[in-house]
């Protein structure tokens, strides 16, 4: 997401492979939703050899932390972002919707 | 008299039914596009697209509230897919510029754009679903400036070059 004002936008389900970078926030940007999608193999192996300056990464997240929402994603590298994470998605959803029914609400303080 | 009443009544209806008919009928898309396509109806692909198109969008939005539907063809740019890809600017299998509610429905393939292969620039509530990107020279999808889009679904595989090291999203 380019440019200061992409605000908003919600990228869920997706799968984003072997690109030389994976999901990319720029500074700026904010109250986007980045969930439950598989990202991973960005970049290749073979362009990180072959053009190490390409500092590529899974997902990029060079907006202000806690700006965004990056969560419960399939992903290994990254910049400001919760990765490597390598469960199954949708796995914090349901131990969110486990701790809710059992009275253990994450959400309260 | 009578009759005379009664067909013209027939022909009214059928001109009424054909005019609605045709206001309601998707822009049917196929074969090969030279400059920028912009579509101001719902629209549909139904055969594979070839994009000669240089330094612009292959298909472009025209107004807000349109679905365009992929009906699982392919949309191909002009880039090598096995050669160095430079990306040029401006060149984007999908553009959706200053639009609001406008859906890109897959399955489908957008491949081999010099630039993007879905840029959504200033464009709010807009939907991108189950569309396959690959082998575009930036990004697959980029969203610049734009707020409340829906991107899910998507595959988005060997985007980006060295020099323009984008990203799938």
């Amino acid at each position: 997401m380019v440019a200061p004002g992409t605000n908003d936008n919600v990228i869920e389900d997706n799968t984003v492979l072997g690109n030389t970078n994976g999901i990319i926030l720029v500074p700026g940007v904010e109250g986007n939703i980045i969930r439950h999608n598989i990202v991973a193999g960005n970049p290749p192996v073979q362009l990180s050899a072959q053009f190490p300056a390409d500092d590529g990464v899974d997902i990029k997240n060079q907006a202000t932390p806690g700006t965004n929402t990056i969560d419960d994603n399939f992903c290994l590298t990254a910049v400001n972002a919760a990765c490597p994470a390598i469960g199954r998605r949708g796995d914090k959803d349901e131990k969110d919707k486990d701790d809710k029914e059992k009275g253990d609400d994450p959400q309260q303080p | 008299m009578s009759r005379a009443l009664s067909a013209l009544g027939v022909t009214a209806f059928l001109l009424a039914l054909f005019a609605g008919t045709g206001t309601a009928r998707a822009n049917e898309i196929s074969g090969t596009i030279s400059s920028t396509l912009t579509i101001f109806e719902d629209s549909e692909l139904v055969g594979d697209v070839t994009c000669t198109v240089v330094g612009a969008p292959c298909i472009a939005f025209g107004a807000p509230e349109l679905k365009l539907e992929l009906n699982g063809f392919t949309i191909t740019g002009r880039s090598n897919a096995l050669t160095p890809c430079p990306a040029l600017a401006g060149e984007a299998g999908i553009a959706v510029d200053n639009q609001h509610d406008d859906v890109i429905k897959g399955p489908g393939l957008i491949q081999q754009f010099h630039q993007f292969g879905i840029r959504l620039l200033q464009s709010m509530n807009t939907v991108v679903k189950d569309v396959t990107l690959s082998s575009n020279c930036a990004s697959g999808i980029i969203v610049i400036a734009g707020s409340d889009n829906e991107l899910k679904g998507n595959v988005s595989v060997r985007n980006g070059s060295p020099g323009a090291p984008c990203g799938g999203i």
